[in-house]
């Protein structure tokens, strides 16, 4: 019982949230009154085909080539992206898309929800009419933690001193 | 009678766990200076801090025994058990130091999902990561793939007298050349060859795409690495729908197909005998198992009102039961996507997930080598039952050889099929119990078990605790067929067992 009791007790110690995640995480820009983010577009597509939605996301990544000269732009939000395809001339206008060093142009997008597009090999996604930047988007802040230079310091002499401890052993073991 | 280990034997697995972890701790350098080139300086200090503990954590075990002794048969069913689960344990510390994941257990997970070649994943904001633990993610599908184990033979890291045993310990049934050592040479060959390829070709897809050259390139190495090791892992949270190109799903359609080949098959295509994969029971039953889901799959999209094109018959269709079948787990749907796709479809792809790919290869699952061995005795069993009493019935098969079908090679056969299933099922049965439904629970179940990596959606960083621990220990022995897990429990109890006084 005392062995299950301790199982339990490393799996919680290992389950506590870690404090990094809220330093990393940058507030998103507040949705537009009558637009759905890309993870209420993918729920509605599972229920409902051909609708004409409005959509606000961050674009993420890069424009990526489409069939007809056009271009996939990716919209993230609620932890979920999907594929918008826009024309040529709008995807060039999104000058910063998002990554580790930045956060993405937010956009609100009119089209139509496809849930399995013929023209598209049968992808969810949604055919833009029109594209608007909300936001251009924004560098991230990344800074370095002062007690992970500390820790690092602290590994490195452990290290150190245990392959002096090693090399020693090994030394007096074959000798 | 079970054995206990003694001191002596403990020290000397700890000594060649140790051995292993420092190996992890080279390793690591790779995300380290990936960062430094691409200027991410916190990624950096995360691969620093997780390079040195590594190597804190492998010299304290190897100076359990200095003296790096021989090791016996059972010793390297213990390594091999335990090599994987240190791997993933400090191969978890820079990804927890990111701030992608909710928890070190989170990235316990992912730790263990990449080196498993799972590719399911908790990780959070996976579309801001850095390049560098993108990376780590990446590469830790390729030592996984070609096993923990295979890379330190293949690094000729002294592991004394007991390579064979330990590389049979990894869940590996065969040797390709006589030696083990130039074995596990030949299989990083292979897979070299094949990243090189695979990371050219989607390369040029990507930059024709509109990706810029670095992004290009290294989106191209990840997704050749997670297709050729049948990983599954993404750089996206889109995963392979991303990058909306049938080119690139293609690329990885092949990848796919030659990560799950037995490396035996490799070996006989490089020298020319094309002749052995149209003969070999592995590939056939593979062939005719792919053949089937896809069947399955396309009666589904037939009768349902969304999909029906053909091009979404092979974008939809045929690649996720390919990604199913070879243990990848690259999607191309949502989760929630899946029901629209049929009854049909989901069954297809859970008995794709769930038969595997080869042995000797570096997909999961039963493999269809054993699938081909059990249906093979099936027809034995209805020949002897149709035959005169007093007829010897024998049945031969060819697996890179001719040979005949024994008792003993169905009872193995038999035996792997059973534990899976049973790993499957109980799977099912505790993720049912968390309140999923059954079905949902049971592809969760084997996507895990099976080291396949596509999800339904249970899968995730709010899903509850005990699952994802469950999941960590499916995705664990299911990579080592269970047989290494099993010892260590044994011994773990034995270890832990209060020793009887004899008369007592």
């Amino acid at each position: 019982m005392t062995r299950l009791l301790s199982l339990a007790l490393v799996v919680c110690i290992l389950a506590i949230p870690s404090p990094a995640r809220a330093a990393t995480l940058l507030p998103p820009v507040p949705l537009t009154p009558g637009a759905m983010t890309p993870a209420d577009a993918v729920e509605l597509g599972l229920a409902q085909d051909g609708v004409e939605i409005v959509l606000q996301g961050e674009a993420i990544g890069e424009a990526l080539a489409a069939p007809g000269g056009k271009r996939w732009v990716n919209l993230l939000g609620d932890a979920v992206a999907i594929g918008v395809v826009v024309d040529a001339k709008g995807a060039a206008e999104v000058t910063r898309f998002g990554e580790y060093r930045q956060r993405g142009a937010t956009l609100l997008v009119r089209g139509r929800l496809n849930s399995a597009c013929d023209d598209h090999g049968g992808d969810l996604d949604v055919h833009a009419t029109s594209v608007r930047i909300i936001d251009a988007g924004h560098t991230s802040p990344h800074v370095v933690h002062p007690n992970k230079l500390l820790f690092a310091a602290a590994a490195a002499v452990a290290a150190m001193g245990l392959v002096a401890h090693y090399r020693r052993l090994r030394r007096r073991t074959f000798l | 009678m079970w054995v206990r280990f003694t001191l002596a034997e403990a020290r000397g697995i700890a000594h060649y766990l140790g051995v292993l972890v420092l190996g992890m701790a080279a390793v690591m350098l790779v995300p380290l200076v990936t960062a430094v080139a691409v200027a991410e300086w916190e990624p950096a200090l995360d691969y620093f801090i997780g390079s040195t503990v590594a190597a804190v954590i492998g010299l304290a075990l190897m100076l359990a025994d200095v003296t790096a002794p021989q090791i016996s048969h059972r010793q390297s069913l213990l390594i091999s058990a335990l090599a994987w689960l240190f791997a993933a344990l400090v191969g978890a510390v820079p990804l927890a130091l990111s701030g992608n994941y909710g928890s070190y257990l989170d990235a316990l997970f992912d730790a263990m999902s990449g080196f498993t070649t799972s590719g399911l994943t908790v990780a959070q904001d996976l579309d801001h990561m850095a390049h560098a633990h993108n990376m780590w993610r990446h590469l830790t599908h390729l030592i996984g793939g070609q096993g923990i184990i295979v890379a330190a033979i293949s690094l000729a890291i002294a592991l004394k007298g007991g390579a064979f045993s330990l590389y049979l310990a990894e869940g590996r049934d065969e040797r390709i050349l006589p030696n083990v050592m130039h074995t596990a040479r030949f299989i990083w060959f292979v897979t070299a060859v094949w990243v090189t390829i695979g990371t050219a070709a989607l390369a040029v897809i990507n930059w024709l795409s509109g990706m810029t050259a670095v992004r290009g390139l290294l989106h191209g190495f990840w997704l050749t690495i997670a297709a050729f090791d049948t990983g599954g892992f993404g750089p996206m949270s889109q995963n392979a729908l991303y990058y909306h190109s049938p080119y690139l799903e293609f690329g990885l359609l092949v990848l796919m197909l030659a990560g799950t080949f037995n490396f035996n098959l490799h070996a006989d295509l490089w020298r020319g005998d094309r002749l052995e994969v149209f003969k070999n029971i592995e590939a056939r039953t593979l062939a005719a198992n792919i053949a089937i889901c896809v069947g399955l799959v396309a009666v589904s999209f037939g009768a349902s009102s969304l999909m029906g094109t053909d091009a979404e018959l092979w974008r939809k269709g045929v690649f996720h039961i390919v990604s199913a079948n070879s243990g990848t787990g690259h999607q191309t749907v949502y989760a929630g996507q899946w029901p629209q796709m049929g009854g049909g479809a989901i069954f297809g792809v859970v008995l794709a997930m769930a038969f595997g790919g080869m042995v000797s290869s570096t997909a999961g699952g039963i493999k269809s080598l054993r699938i081909g061995l059990i249906l093979s005795s099936v027809v034995l069993s209805v020949k002897q039952a149709l035959s005169p009493t007093s007829a010897v019935v024998r049945l031969h098969f060819h697996h890179l050889v001719d040979r005949f079908l024994t008792p003993e090679i169905t009872a193995s056969a038999f035996t792997y099929f059973t534990l899976y299933v049973v790993s499957y099922i109980s799977g099912g049965v505790i993720g049912a119990a968390y309140g999923y439904a059954p079905a949902e629970a049971v592809f969760e179940s084997v996507s895990a078990a099976a080291n396949v990596g596509l999800s339904v959606g249970i899968t995730g960083p709010m899903m509850p605790t005990g699952l994802k621990v469950l999941y960590i220990v499916q995705m664990w022995s299911g990579r080592l067929e269970f047989l290494s897990l099993i010892a260590l429990v044994v011994a773990v109890f034995l270890a832990i067992k209060p020793h009887r006084r004899a008369g007592a």
